[in-house]
């Protein structure tokens, strides 16, 4: 079984920064999505985001996660909305199927938006190292438990990646076939669903059981194997990414 | 003597089970003193770690009568993060013993002793004696759930013994382990001897635990079916009806002895004490 991260070493700038400089900008990027309305301003601030993921090092990655699973859904969206949107311009007609205007308009700015605050957390997930991170938290006077909850989100995706690998090797091996048609694909998928369920349930129980035996969250504070340490730069980003966030969101209402 | 541990007309019933899972247990374990639990799948030897570690009742909903007292804790108001400060856990998965925190091996026996609050310096230097001490040093930095069982065992005692409890509660240790990963495990817990720290171990390998144990408990259908020393309770007549296997060595004198009386002088449970039986023979 892989190891319960999607983090992704490598030598960078943003790799080396403290885990609440990232946060920060996961923060700022996330406001400025909430107050850009326009198309063009989001296009503007996705390339923005990209641009950090490849100064990260971490763009491919990033592009590979982000094509399972935003793309997926902002699909679904684009249909969906085309659909639903009860009148208005038709954009275009796929036989019996008209897709209004209005309802692809709305979906391009949710989907956008859905990129750009995805390409933002990756920059975070991927480029950090979780147990700094859950010092850098508790340092900045966290709780364990908050932290601990932040690091068992985080492990969320790749665990569940782990268990649905293993069980479908064990399927596998029993014979079930999870290749071939699409039917057997799908009733294979259902196969997945029960263990996988059942399974993460069961070990969220045991992880608790396992924290409690070490002694967790017994005395108010915890110390910590790593010491994270805080640079001049992060107290620079600190301190300017609000206030660049404060000065990009006026554009708002300059570009139209 | 003062006592370690205290059990007095202990019952537990799960909740939603009809019979209790553990009934009428009383006893008494002293400061250092090393005991092996033994019985059948299902006879309640977890019950009773969880009772130990108080994870019955606060983890495991039921119906709990009687006293358990460890150490000077009542774990009816007492939690097991709590008790762990002095009682150490080993599970009988060692794969449910990773906390998920540590990515490599040294981080996960870091986890305890952060939560301990230790500085930095010590959790380093304890990290690597136990790390040492099992063999996983040289895999301190690959992460815990790439290792195999037997190293997960190993590590999860590691993890355990890092944070110095004055009683360690082990369930099934050796499950996943070879005879050398066996011996290896229960040489770290002979070596822990002087430190003066009381072990409860439940076991199938009957033969390690009889040469290990100052005393046996034998734990049938949830009750206390025998309690006293190895070659007390593991010759006796029941062990059948008990469904232990009966110690090697004492199988072996039982051959040699060929039919004579066994109530007379009980039969050897180790090594040792067949060795000494046949050189007496031989006199
Ligand atoms: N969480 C639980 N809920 C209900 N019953 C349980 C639970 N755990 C164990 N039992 C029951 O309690 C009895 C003793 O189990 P256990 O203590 O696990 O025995 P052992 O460790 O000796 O195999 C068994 O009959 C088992 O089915
Ligand atoms: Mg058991």
């Amino acid at each position: 079984m892989p190891s319960l991260s999607s983090y992704v070493p490598r030598e960078s700038l943003v790799h080396g920064l403290h885990p609440v400089t990232k946060l920060v900008y996961v923060a700022c990027i996330l406001a400025l999505a909430v107050v850009y309305s326009t198309p063009a301003l989001l296009v503007v601030l996705l390339l923005a985001t990209c641009c950090v993921l490849l100064a990260a090092r971490v763009l491919r990655p990033a592009v590979r996660i982000m094509s399972r699973t935003v793309l997926l859904i902002a699909l679904f969206l684009f249909v969906v909305r085309g659909l639903a949107e009860p009148g208005g311009n038709v954009a275009f007609a796929l036989g019996p199927l008209a897709f209004k205007q209005a309802g692809l308009d709305v979906a391009m700015l949710i989907s956008l938006r859905l990129f750009i605050f995805v390409a933002a957390a990756l920059t975070l997930l991927l480029t950090t190292y979780p147990p700094y991170l859950m010092a850098a938290l508790e340092e900045k006077k966290l709780s364990p438990r908050a932290s601990y909850v932040v690091l068992s989100t985080m492990q969320i995706i790749p665990m569940m990646q782990a268990r649905a690998t293993a069980i479908l090797e064990a399927q596998q091996a029993r014979g079930l076939d999870t290749r071939g048609s699409l039917l057997t694909r799908v009733r294979a998928l259902f196969a997945l669903v029960g263990p996988l369920v059942l399974g993460s349930i069961e070990g969220v129980e045991a992880r608790a059981m396992a924290i409690e035996a070490r002694a967790f969250l017994v005395h108010h504070r915890r110390t910590h194997l790593y010491a994270v340490a805080t640079s001049s730069v992060d107290r620079v980003l600190m301190v300017a990414l609000p206030v660049l966030t404060f000065a990009f969101a006026t554009l708002r209402f300059l570009v139209r | 003597m003062t006592l370690a541990i205290r059990l007095e007309d202990v019952s537990f019933t799960y909740q939603g089970a009809a019979t209790p899972a553990v009934a009428d247990i009383s006893l008494a374990i002293e400061e250092g003193e090393r005991i092996g639990i033994v019985g059948p799948n299902g006879s309640g030897k977890t019950t009773l770690c969880h009772l130990l570690t108080g994870f019955v009742p606060h983890f495991f909903p039921g119906q709990l009568r009687g006293i358990v007292r460890v150490g000077d804790l009542d774990t009816s108001s007492v939690g097991p993060a709590q008790l762990a400060l002095s009682v150490g856990r080993v599970f009988d998965d060692p794969f449910e013993q990773l906390s998920g925190v540590g990515m490599t091996a040294l981080e996960e026996v870091a986890f305890g002793l952060e939560n301990l609050a230790l500085p930095r310096e010590e959790i380093l230097v304890r990290s690597e004696a136990v790390l040492r001490a099992v063999r996983l040093w040289e895999s301190r930095e690959r992460s815990p759930f790439e290792l195999s069982g037997g190293q997960q065992q190993l590590l999860a005692i590691a993890s355990i013994l890092a944070m110095r409890p004055h009683i360690l509660v082990l369930d099934e240790p050796t499950s996943q382990l070879d005879p050398i990963g066996t011996d290896q495990v229960f040489g770290a817990l002979h070596d822990l001897r002087e430190s003066g720290i009381t072990i409860v171990v439940t076991e199938h390998k009957i033969d390690t635990l009889a040469s290990f144990a100052d005393r046996i408990i034998v734990v049938h259908d949830g009750r206390c079916a025998a309690m006293g020393p190895p070659r007390d309770v593991l010759s006796s007549p029941d062990i059948e009806r008990w469904q232990i296997e009966p110690p090697m060595w004492s199988r072996i004198a039982q051959r040699l002895r060929s039919g004579r009386d066994t109530r007379v002088c009980p039969l050897p449970v180790t090594r040792g004490e067949l060795m000494a039986e046949l050189s007496h023979a031989a006199a």
